[in-house]
């Protein structure tokens, strides 16, 4: 390679580093119209949640279930001055938000603002060496100044360079949620995503609700048996047993081995005194399948 | 008997676990992990963490109500994360407060980061790169 070859490879290569590797999608401007929470110290978890919820309550049928106090008091540590990734996302849950993980990457965080999902990013203010870690609400993009608009700081809508952003947030490891009511599902998420987000809803936060949210995945997904299966079980948890058994008899019929349905149908008929017809169910399972479920074995053993 | 009251919850905790992994429905939780059924000690585990994170949230100035509570929101997941990590796991806050204490030159690089375009620490900072 000749000297001035290289020479123009390497200002290509320091060109290349200065221009910003995101670019935004050619599309006009987008702000999503999410009301704005002034910053309190140390509280930008709580603030960002506040205002997400606010955002939902004009936007869907959601009625939050804390209020800011509470919100405070169940994310801030007072020691560490801030708040954990994990008790944003469980008071997230106990506002009655399902909480869905944003991938990694700002694809991910611009189809979520494209589909009116505000999104709430960690992101690392200083450097390294000086983290201060903060919370950011994202409410929309604006492609001809290269920005996103964010609740930031003391100003709504600021706008950061796509640049700055991407440094600050990959500072964190590029972590970030999408927290949602319960009818609705992240537009990046997938059977999987789902089914644990609202599990994790369901187990730690409200039943009811993750049974609205299971039944808009299945929308969605109508195909998988993971959510059908979700959605059978919280409603026999709910107390809702015909229901539910309607639901794994559903789940039967596309797949006629699957042990958990037939485990947890056959309790549903054993507690309501269909005890041989359990049994049966069971022990055709016991005979007949190639590798038969310890689960079933010992549900069965229980029941003789 | 007079046992500690950790202790008597705990050997509770362990009968009602160890008396339900026998025969019981199937849940979610299985389907998302299935090596977890089989295995009796998950379920203590995640009692101890949550425990752990409980008495940790207090010794960080969350009284102990509250830290009960904010420990019974989470899942087992994010208990055994935090019980690990809750001392160096990042704590999202507003960043001026933390930075009263830093040395001036801190104050001075992060002041150029920001004008860079690398940072936003300051709020009267905008960047001159973009």
């Amino acid at each position: 390679m000749r000297p001035s070859s290289l020479l123009a490879l390497g200002a290509a290569m320091v060109l290349g580093g200065c221009a910003a590797s995101v670019q935004l999608p050619d599309t006009p401007s987008l702000t999503l119209e999410v009301p704005f929470v002034a910053p309190q110290n140390d509280l930008c978890a709580a603030t960002s949640l506040s205002s997400i919820s606010l955002y939902w309550e004009k936007h869907a049928s959601f009625t939050s279930r804390l209020d800011s106090g509470d919100l405070a008091r169940l994310t801030l540590i007072p020691e560490r001055g801030g708040t954990l990734q994990s008790e944003l996302s469980a008071a997230a849950r106990q506002n009655g938000l399902a909480v869905y993980p944003l991938p990694p990457s700002f694809e991910a965080l611009v189809r979520e603002l494209q589909s009116g999902h505000p999104v709430i990013l960690l992101v690392n203010r200083g450097i390294g060496l000086y983290p201060l870690w903060h919370y950011s609400v994202i409410t929309g993009y604006n492609p001809s100044r290269q920005a996103f608009l964010a609740h930031f700081g003391e100003h709504p809508d600021e706008e950061i360079g796509v640049r700055t952003l991407e440094k600050m947030w990959e500072r964190s490891g590029r972590w970030g949620i999408v927290p949602l009511p319960p009818s609705m599902i992240a537009a990046t998420a997938t059977p999987r995503t789902a089914l644990k987000a609202i599990w994790e809803m369901e187990r730690t936060a409200d039943r009811t609700a993750a049974i609205n949210a299971y039944t808009a995945a299945r929308i969605r997904w109508p195909d998988d048996n993971d959510l059908l299966f979700a959605l059978a079980a919280a409603r026999a948890e709910q107390g809702e047993s015909e229901e539910a058994q309607a639901l794994y008899r559903e789940l039967l019929v596309r797949d006629p081995s699957h042990p958990y349905a037939l485990n947890n149908l056959a309790w549903l008929l054993y507690s309501k005194g269909e005890k041989e017809a359990a049994r049966t169910m069971l022990q055709h399972h016991l005979e007949n399948a190639g590798n038969p479920s310890e689960l079933i074995r010992n549900s069965y053993d229980e029941m003789k | 008997m007079n046992l500690p009251k950790p202790l008597t919850s705990a050997v509770l905790a362990i009968t009602l676990m160890a008396h339900s992994s026998w025969a019981q429905m199937a849940t979610t939780q299985d389907l998302l992990e299935p090596e977890r059924m089989s295995d009796p000690k998950a379920a203590i585990v995640a009692y101890i963490d949550r425990t752990e994170v409980s008495a940790k949230l207090e010794a960080m100035g969350v009284d102990t109500a509250t830290a009960k509570e904010r420990v019974a929101a989470l899942t087992d997941e994010e208990a055994s994360y935090m019980a690990a990590k809750i001392d160096t796991l990042p704590a999202g806050g507003d960043a001026l407060g933390s930075l009263i204490g830093a040395a001036v030159f801190i104050f001075i690089v992060l002041l150029i980061t920001d004008l860079l375009g690398w940072t936003k620490v300051f709020n009267f900072t905008r960047p001159i790169v973009r």
